[in-house]
């Protein structure tokens, strides 16, 4: 299991380089001068302008550019400087990225635990009127737009109401404002896993083990638990591990919407400015977090599913063995 | 029965979208043309409720005043490169002189200025008690550094212009600071309202230099405030100082100012309403529209100087527009109400001259009426006409406002026969067009100038000494002769006579198309503050607020 978790890791080092490729081709042959951009229409002249590019290491070429833009991501961690805000982008991502970390993880969580046992009770009470109020409450949020169902709740909840603060304000800050975007961010993620969960449980919960259980005498609640969902679980796991990279992706609006002062926040901003460092700065942190997370729920699978971990380790001990056997021979 | 609960459960959320929907105004940002709405703004002194309330009657200021804004949070810093905190600035630091609340230039650190007999040089004196937050000691030194930093850090729009001063040779001596002008007496009377500008520690400064980011962090002012906490490119939060030199108990000054930058507009408008913020500095024009006609309970507004008036500059040495037919029929054939209306939504004066209206020097020459006959006349003039139409082309940047305005501006101008091509790209890809002098026509966005409103900085920009020759040098000798003779005058009204000069020239030889005054706004909670003040109505200055009682 440790073999593959860390071949896993080892896989990724090539998955990043090729992000970086590609972000930084993108960033170097997009049109425009960034350099003119920094300097502003007042500020130039042609001395300034070649100073500061020659500080940027703008004249150089193109494979001394990316490599040490390689070089300096993976020895010190450094980005590069922002071209709007003139400062680290590092260190601005670093300062942001707790936010987003909060804001996914509460998210998922809200998702899970809302996704989870409505899709349990949708199966078990099928073709219900929980059934289908479940079924059509989860359609509507899937068909909305988070960004949309975000402002609805702030006019509703805080103009109106006056119950929740409008946007995440550093000074005031409370645990009420992070339920507005927490919710916007999970309720219209949360379709896709609550419907997988109600197929995977009612694929399940037909098979004769359970049947067997039941005939056994183990409690409804045992056997739905203790039975039925560990099966159930692993296409719930492959859907919630894809609503991952939504919801990652989806935080960048959510925290525009609620000002709150993430990566994708501050994504938004290089984006509106063509602030590229900043942007292949983001994107970079995105598409690694990506990948982790994808190795997690790939890791998860092996705890979920002791066929699964069976497997690789029966790979690892034939492999043992074949050595062993040519060793002997 | 199973079905029809569902189907009723449907309808029931589908109603209620729909009802948020009809209840959600537009919030997509200042390209909205209204509909209704005068989109000229009368007066940009006026407001709708400050005029009968002074800025003494004032209840007692809160503990915390919360302020959002939709520019970049900014350095705190008055030379940054990427911008600084104009609300911060005067929170920070003290000024050598500030417009206070009746309008009068003031000075807390000054004691007394005179000049010398024959005008070149001018003397100040300040307090000797000023102290800096890190303890230093305010000399004549710093302002002199203050001043001097002007000129070396001078990005454009936020700088007062020194040119006239002869800062190489001013010395400083203890708390006295002798200014020599290089010219005349115009440069010394217009001492005052020139230096409105932040004092620096000069030792702190130039220890930390320009690019620190202490200038973010832990800023060393003389000012009421610190920094206590700063958010990257995000939030300030200022604190009131124990230690501040000057007695301001008679002073009405919140305890806690938060500063807060939104990237989007639509969310600070929210916040505002919703009671978060106190103050939303630069509100889209959708929303300033709602304030403006009551829609948002408890919002009230005041105008403030844009602070950019803009411009439609023509190639007047090649291709078509060197034909002044050419030009007269771009400027009768457009309606450029229209224009700005599309650009700005109501943030926008009707521009009657090539200066903003604000502007000491400002005359009104009038504006190109919209006469399309005309407009046909004269571009029969110059060889074209709907059958024979003129094709110009044009190089904007790539936000909404500007392709709306080339929008416009292209659907009209196709009326009377010229076919108007646009490209919009990055400023970074258009500056360039500008630069080399490609397309025949294009926008063009004037920066105001300095709190000090000097036309000396704009006008310079036209002549042909500009630094930075692009599609704004007219380069003529009218403009350079008149600029030269203004720095030369000796009265502040004499120098203005060659302003004016400038401003007719240019409006009857359609050098330039002035369409719009650009104008912006602070909107803010009307059951807690009841007046903002706005130095040279340009940015509001936090501290002098009033509350309701």
């Amino acid at each position: 299991m440790a073999k593959y978790i860390i071949k896993r890791i080892l896989w990724m080092i090539p998955v990043i380089l090729g992000v970086i490729l590609i972000v930084f081709c993108i960033s170097y042959f997009a049109p425009g001068d960034p350099v003119i951009t920094m300097l502003g229409t007042n500020g130039y002249t042609l001395e300034k302008y070649t100073a500061l590019r020659h500080e940027l290491g703008l004249d150089q070429p193109f494979f001394v550019q990316y490599l040490n833009y390689i070089r300096n991501v993976f020895t010190k961690g450094d980005f590069g400087t922002s071209y709007a805000y003139h400062n680290s982008v590092s260190a601005a991502i670093v300062e942001a990225a707790p936010y987003s970390l909060k804001l996914g993880l509460y998210s998922i969580i809200l998702m899970v635990a809302i996704a989870l046992p409505a899709g349990i009770i949708s199966a078990v009470k099928q073709y219900s009127v929980t059934d289908n109020i479940i079924t059509v409450v989860s359609m509507f949020f899937a068909g909305m737009p988070n960004f949309w169902f975000a402002v609805l709740l702030v006019l509703f909840f805080s103009v109106n109401l006056n119950w929740l603060p409008a946007s995440y304000m550093q000074s005031s800050a409370t645990w009420k404002s992070w339920i507005m975007p927490v919710v916007s961010l999970s309720l219209t993620s949360m379709a896709s896993v609550l419907r997988m969960t109600r197929s995977s449980v009612l694929e399940v919960i037909r098979q004769d083990y359970i049947r067997t259980a039941r005939a056994k005498g183990i409690s409804e609640h045992r056997v739905i638990t203790h039975h039925v969902l560990k099966n159930a679980l692993i296409p719930v796991l492959t859907v919630v591990g894809m609503q991952l990279g939504g919801i990652i992706g989806g935080s960048i609006v959510i925290e525009t919407i609620f000002n709150m002062p993430g990566i994708g926040n501050y994504m938004m901003s290089a984006i509106s400015n063509r602030d590229y460092p900043a942007i292949n700065g983001c994107v970079l942190v995105l598409s690694i977090s990506i990948c982790v997370v994808n190795l997690l729920v790939d890791v998860l699978y092996a705890y979920v599913d002791p066929r699964i971990k069976a497997q690789y380790e029966n790979q690892q001990k034939s492999w043992f063995k074949k050595k062993r056997a040519e060793a002997a021979q | 029965m199973k079905r029809f609960v569902c189907l009723l459960l449907t309808v029931s959320l589908v109603l209620a979208s729909l009802t948020g929907c009809g209840e959600v105004k537009s919030a997509s940002g200042s390209n909205t043309t209204t509909s209704n709405t005068t989109a000229a703004v009368a007066n940009t002194q006026g407001n709708k409720n400050q005029a009968n309330v002074t800025a003494t009657s004032s209840g007692p200021a809160p503990d915390v005043l919360n302020v959002g804004s939709t520019n970049t949070i900014g350095s705190l810093c008055p030379y940054a490169s990427a911008g600084e905190n104009g609300a911060g600035l005067f929170l920070v630091y003290d000024m050598i002189f500030y417009y206070d609340t009746k309008d009068q230039l003031v000075s807390d650190v000054v004691t007394d200025y005179k000049f010398s007999d024959d005008g070149f040089a001018v003397t100040l004196n300040i307090r000797h008690d000023i102290y800096f937050s890190n303890g230093v000691n305010m000399t004549g030194e710093d302002i002199l550094y203050s001043l001097a930093s002007t000129k070396d850090k001078a990005r454009g729009a936020v700088t007062t212009n020194f040119d006239q001063f002869d800062l190489d040779n001013s010395t400083a001596d203890g708390y006295s600071v002798t200014l020599k002008t290089k010219s005349t007496a115009t440069a010394a009377s217009q001492f005052p309202n020139l230096s409105q500008v932040v004092i620096l520690c000069k030792s702190w400064a130039e220890s930390v230099g320009w690019d620190s980011d202490d200038w973010y962090k832990n800023p060393v002012g003389s000012g009421p405030y610190k920094v206590s906490n700063y958010t990257t490119n995000k939030s300030y939060q200022f604190t009131l100082r124990d230690d501040y030199w000057l007695d301001i108990s008679d002073r009405n000054y919140p305890k806690t100012i938060n500063f807060t930058a939104y990237s989007e507009e639509a969310t600070m408008y929210m916040d505002l309403e919703a009671g978060s913020l106190d103050v939303a500095i630069e509100p889209a024009s959708t929303d300033l529209e709602r304030a403006m006609k009551g829609e948002s309970k408890n919002v009230d507004y005041v105008f403030v100087n844009g602070n950019v008036d803009d411009w439609i500059v023509f190639d007047y040495e090649n291709g078509p527009c060197a034909d002044i037919n050419v030009r007269k029929a771009i400027a009768h054939g457009v309606n450029w109400e229209d224009v700005a209306a599309a650009g700005k939504g109501v943030k926008y004066n009707k521009a009657t001259s090539t200066l903003p209206s604000y502007f000491p020097a400002y005359v009104n020459v009038g504006n190109y009426d919209y006469d399309p006959d005309l407009a046909k006349q004269c571009l029969e003039k110059a060889g074209y006409s709907t059958k024979n139409p003129l094709t110009l082309t044009m190089y904007v940047g790539p936000n909404d406002g500007n392709i709306a305005t080339a929008v416009v501006m292209q659907s009209e101008l196709a009326q009377i026969g010229i076919n108007l091509k646009y490209e919009s790209a990055e400023m970074a890809t258009t500056v360039p067009h500008w630069l080399n002098g490609d397309g025949d026509l294009s926008s063009q966005a004037l920066q105001g100038g300095s709190m000090a409103h000097d036309a000396y900085w704009v006008f310079k920009d036209l002549s042909s000494t500009a630094t930075m020759k692009d599609s704004r040098t007219i380069s003529d000798k009218t403009i350079d002769d008149c600029l030269a003779k203004a720095l030369l005058a000796k009265t502040t009204a004499e120098a203005n006579e060659y302003y004016a000069q400038i401003q007719k020239w240019v409006y009857d030889n359609y050098r330039v198309v002035s369409y719009m005054e650009e104008v912006n706004a602070v909107c803010y909670r009307s059951d807690k503050i009841s007046f903002i003040h706005i130095p040279s109505k340009d940015y509001p200055d936090l501290r002098f607020l009033s509350y309701v009682q």
